[in-house]
This record gives structure tokens, C-alpha cells and sequence, in this order.
């Protein structure tokens, strides 16, 4: 088995995580927990940090949440407003929805190393003739009253050193915000509401007549033993998933055939495209059915250890974390991990409790509610 | 038995037998504790244990309850939890309380162990019954059924060495008024004392366990 990309999980100042810990992460994990315990906000986390604090990244977040409403910028009035607005909403991205300038960051990462940290500060910037930066420096707030040439930037550390420092006004340009599939393929987040068909097209053509396209035919025919295949196809601007079943002369389109099946070619095709990355699923049981879920996951715990792809899905549902108990008992690799968040008893903050598949099934035998 | 009704108590006492279990149900019931908390038989000490573990990480539970054998070593049994507690962020004592012990936790459950028969020698709850049976010393049919379980032939059907307690008890129910009640039956007809320091012993731990307020446990 190959390392993890992840083996713990310290999370500081991010979202309703003030502090979060979790000690032992699987290969494939599942996040339960009550409502508002920050089980989709951990998703979020574990994206950021995937993506090492991309500026897409964030305000695609932001918007996914309507914390940032904004359209492209057309004219440098737009660009100012844009980089205001940017700035201001990016607070709701840290602990109680704070953002001091220079002093607050968020950190997500590995434990002991490996850690991504983010945060706004002020930089004293020098530029030449040609409006190339010859220097950059943070600025400590003792210095913002007196600075000139002062710029709001945002700073991203890679295991405490610098790796990137962007211009809120500079931000259009890095934009085409919203991500293209080509950004997004190795770490991946499927929202509840599935990924466009645009995305998922695309994760086709990457696949198509491989050995993965095998796979991800196996996984709709968990739901229907009648599809012999599928494929995309196209009406401009549009593209969309079509299925041939073999009691069909012809394609029927796949969304034709309800939510289930489009549910689990997302999944499935998400993560056939997810090598050595990681996959990230909003409510995982959308659409399914207990028993196709429980077919799903073995599905996912052999894949995701072919391709290193390091699974993180979230469920309110108690048939989810029994298709997944199921899963894990027949898994070999002893790779899952369920993870619940709660309120402290103190009610000092959200932790977790994990279960490895050795407590999870023993929970599994005794019928102890692990939810 | 509207005790096993309610569902969603945040107690539990994991018991190992439905011998346990009716035992329990008739000194709870003599005692009149609240019903706070709900006694559930795991069938097997192996179930007890694992069903603690995984509840202690579980999300249903403030306090949880176990009432198991001491059997024929109860170092090694009080082993077997410790490091299960251990294991679990706990730090239980070396050696178990005699009034029953109780370990609590900043952020999970509060454990309580009883090792029958008294958490002092080894032994099961037939042992511990045999503390219920009134007058014992004095009593002609206990005294007749030690003197025949003395005198039994050698034979291949016989009951093993370690549950010679279990068969005294049941010889002596076997003689009572009304013969062959079940142990839980027996408390109830007072064959048995309910009111004998060993039984007054194992209430006050469940009390301590499940009825107190949470302040006084951490004290």
C-alpha cells in the first residue's frame, strides 16, 4: 500500500474549526455527525489544502456558499470592486468569521508536517519603470499607517515558507475563476448537487477506452445490469452522459433514468480521474439506494487503492454507514476510517472520534450507534 | 421489566448472561432505583468487552456499566478491562475498587466495572448469590446440599471443577418451596436476601453510576 497523502488532520482558524485534530486518517474515510458539526466545512479543508490555498479555489467556495456574488470583472472599477469584495468575504473562510490584516491565518495540514497555511497581509511593494515588482515585503501592523506603496495581498505558506503572494487586484487575471475540469483532475470535490456535465465530459474523454472505462460501466451496473456502455456526446454547446442497455436499439440519455445512476457515474468517473490525488464527496448517499451504496463502496476501496486516490465522504444517513460497515468487513487492505465530529462535552469547539475498521466492526456486531 | 422498554437512555449495563440480567432486573426493583439507565445481556464476556469498546468511541452514552465473571482469575480478568480503559484514554486504578470502581473522563463516558462476585475473589454470580442465601451457615438445606456435592460419584457427565458454586445454588434452589426457580425468580419469592451487604453493595454502586448527579462522580 502506498502512503497516504494524508495519515492526520490538524485543522487551526478555518471555517467552525477553531482548533480540530484528528489523530489517524484511512484511506478511504467517511465523515459523520449532526447537523452543523462542520462535516462539509472538513471537506472544504481537506480541498483548500489539496489545492494549496489556489485563489480559485477559495472563492469558488465562497461562491458554492453565496458568500461571494460577484461576476467577471469588465473594467479596472470592477477590478477594484472585485478585489474589495474578494477581500472582504474571504473572512468567512477563517474562524468565527474573522480576518485581522497580517494577523489571522488559517493552517491545514498533516499533524506533524506538511502543512498549508493562508491569510491576507500588507505588503510594502517596489516596482520598476515598467511596473515589474522588484521588491515585496510584509508589512507588521505597527508599519500600515506609515507605508507607502502599501498593497492587501494574499499569502500562501507551504510548511512555513512563502510560496505564493497574489494582488487581490491581480486576481482576474488568475481567474477564469470558476475551475476548468484541466485545473481540478486529482483533487476533486463532488458537491451534493453532482458535478456539471461539461466536468464530467471531460473526465471521460481521460478514461475513454481504457481499463477505467471498464470500471466505471461496472459501477452504473450496479443499479442497472442492462447498460453495456455509455459514452458523451454532443449538441453545442452542451454535452451530456448517454447509456446503451442491451434491451434498447439506441443511446438513452443516462439523466433519463433518474438521480441514482448520474449519481454514481459522477462518483465512480470523478474517481477514475482522481489518480494519486484526492476525492472529496458531499453527501455521499444522494440519490442511492442502501444496497447500491454498499456495491459502491467496495467499488471505491478497490480503486481508490489502485490509483492512491485518498477518499473523504460525508453522510447524515445511517444506511450510508452501514453500506460502508459492510464495505470495510470485506475489505482487505484495512483501509477505512469512520469519522464522527461532535460538540466538545465542555462545549469548547467541535471534535472527532475515529473508528478504524478493527472498532468499526466490532460496532458492527454489537449494534452500537456510531453516527 | 418496563426497564428494557425505554430505548433511548443515555445509561447502559452491559451483563454477560440472562442469569445477569434477571438478577439484576429483581435487586433493581427491590431497591426501587430510578429507571435511568438500561440493562442490556451481551451473551458472553467476549461481547461485554467489545460492546464497551466500541461504545466508549460511540455517540450514545454518558455512562456506561459493566458487570462481568471475575471467573477463576480475577487479576487477569481486571487486566483485560484496564487495558481495554487504557487503551481508550483512561486511567483505571491498578486493582479493582471492593465497593465497585468507577472511572470517569473529561470528554467520554463514565465507566463503572463490577467483577462478581465482590471484585475481591474469583468467582461468578453464582458465587455472589450464594453471599444472598440466608443464614447460610445455619441453614439444613445449603448445609445438606454441600455435604452432597462432597459426596458426588466421579462421572464422565459431571460438571466441571470451577462451576461447583453454580451447582450448589441450583442443588439448594432445587430444595426450596417452590423448586427450581430461576435466580431472578429467587430474590423475588425471598428465597434469597436482597437486603445482604454484598447485594446493599452492589446497589450502591449502580446508584453512584447512574442515579447521582455527574458533579459528585468526578470527585
Amino acid at each position: 500500500m502506498s502512503d497516504l497523502h494524508l495519515d492526520s488532520l490538524e485543522i487551526t482558524n478555518f471555517r467552525c474549526f477553531d482548533h480540530l485534530v484528528i489523530e489517524k486518517l484511512g484511506r478511504v474515510n467517511l465523515i459523520v455527525g449532526k447537523n452543523g458539526v462542520g462535516k462539509t466545512c472538513l471537506l472544504e479543508a481537506l480541498l483548500v489544502y489539496a489545492r494549496k490555498a489556489d485563489p480559485r479555489t477559495l472563492q469558488m467556495l465562497l461562491a458554492h456558499r453565496d458568500e461571494f456574488v460577484m461576476g467577471e470583472p469588465v473594467n479596472q472599477a470592477d477590478i477594484d470592486l472585485f478585489a474589495s469584495l474578494f477581500a472582504d468575504s474571504l473572512k468567512n473562510l477563517f474562524f468565527g468569521r474573522i480576518l485581522a490584516l497580517g494577523k489571522t491565518k488559517a493552517a491545514i495540514g498533516n499533524k506533524k508536517t506538511s502543512k498549508i497555511e493562508f491569510g491576507l497581509d500588507a505588503y510594502s511593494v517596489e516596482g520598476d519603470n515598467t511596473g515589474r515588482i522588484k521588491s515585496l515585503r510584509i508589512l507588521v501592523p505597527e508599519e500600515y499607517e506609515l507605508a507607502e506603496n502599501m498593497q492587501v495581498r494574499l499569502t500562501v505558506d507551504e510548511n512555513s515558507t512563502q510560496k505564493l503572494s497574489m494582488s487581490l487586484l491581480r486576481l482576474d487575471q488568475v481567474r477564469k475563476l470558476l475551475p476548468k475540469s484541466g485545473d481540478i483532475i486529482g483533487n476533486i470535490f463532488i458537491p451534493t448537487t453532482g458535478l456539471e456535465n461539461n466536468i464530467l465530459g471531460d473526465f471521460w474523454d481521460n478514461i475513454a477506452l481504457s481499463d477505467l472505462e471498464v470500471e466505471v460501466t461496472k459501477a452504473l451496473q450496479i443499479i442497472d445490469q442492462q447498460i453495456e456502455k455509455f459514452a458523451f456526446v454532443k449538441n453545442p454547446p452542451f454535452r451530456y452522459p448517454v447509456i446503451k442497455r442491451q434491451s434498447d436499439a439506441a443511446p438513452m440519455p443516462l439523466r433519463s433514468f433518474g438521480e441514482g445512476l448520474i449519481r454514481i457515474l459522477g462518483i465512480a468517473l470523478t474517481l477514475a480521474n482522481a489518480k494519486n490525488g484526492i476525492l472529496l464527496i458531499d453527501e455521499f448517499e444522494t440519490g442511492l439506494h442502501h444496497q447500491v451504496q454498499a456495491d459502491l463502496w467496495k467499488i471505491i476501496f478497490r480503486l481508490a487503492n489502485q490509483l492512491n486516490v485518498q477518499v473523504f465522504a460525508t453522510t447524515h444517513s445511517w444506511d450510508c454507514v452501514e453500506a460502508f460497515q459492510e464495505a470495510a468487513a470485506e475489505d482487505r487492505n484495512e483501509e477505512a476510517m469512520l469519522i464522527r465530529l461532535q460538540r466538545k462535552k465542555d462545549g469548547s469547539g467541535i471534535e472527532a472520534e475515529s473508528y478504524n475498521e478493527r472498532l468499526l466492526g466490532m460496532a458492527t456486531r454489537q449494534g452500537v450507534e456510531v453516527r | 421489566m418496563a426497564r428494557i422498554a425505554r430505548t433511548n437512555l443515555s445509561q447502559i449495563l452491559l451483563v454477560e448472561g440472562k442469569n445477569d440480567y434477571h438478577v439484576l432486573l429483581s435487586l433493581c426493583k427491590h431497591y426501587d432505583l430510578p429507571e435511568t439507565f438500561k440493562i442490556i445481556d451481551k451473551e458472553g464476556v467476549e461481547n461485554v468487552l467489545e460492546t464497551l469498546e466500541a461504545e466508549i468511541a460511540g455517540s450514545s452514552n454518558e455512562r456506561i456499566g459493566v458487570i462481568v465473571d471475575a471467573d477463576t482469575d480475577l487479576k487477569a480478568r481486571w487486566t483485560e478491562i484496564s487495558s481495554i480503559l487504557a487503551r481508550c484514554g483512561y486511567l483505571p486504578p491498578e486493582a479493582p475498587d471492593k465497593n465497585g470502581t468507577i472511572i470517569p473522563h473529561d470528554r467520554k463516558p463514565t465507566i463503572g466495572v463490577w467483577l462478581m462476585p465482590d471484585n475481591r475473589l474469583p468467582g461468578e454470580l453464582e458465587d455472589f448469590i450464594a453471599f444472598l442465601v440466608p443464614d447460610k451457615h445455619s441453614d439444613s438445606l445449603w448445609r445438606h446440599a454441600t455435604q452432597s456435592l462432597s459426596l458426588l460419584p466421579a462421572s464422565p457427565t459431571r460438571f466441571p471443577d470451577q462451576d461447583r458454586s453454580k451447582a450448589h445454588i441450583h442443588t439448594w434452589l432445587a430444595w426450596q418451596r417452590e423448586p427450581g426457580k430461576p435466580l431472578g425468580q429467587a430474590i423475588t419469592a425471598r428465597y434469597l436476601d436482597a437486603n445482604a451487604p454484598d447485594a446493599q453493595c452492589l446497589m450502591q454502586w449502580l446508584k453512584t453510576l447512574f442515579v447521582q448527579a455527574p458533579e459528585t462522580l468526578s470527585t
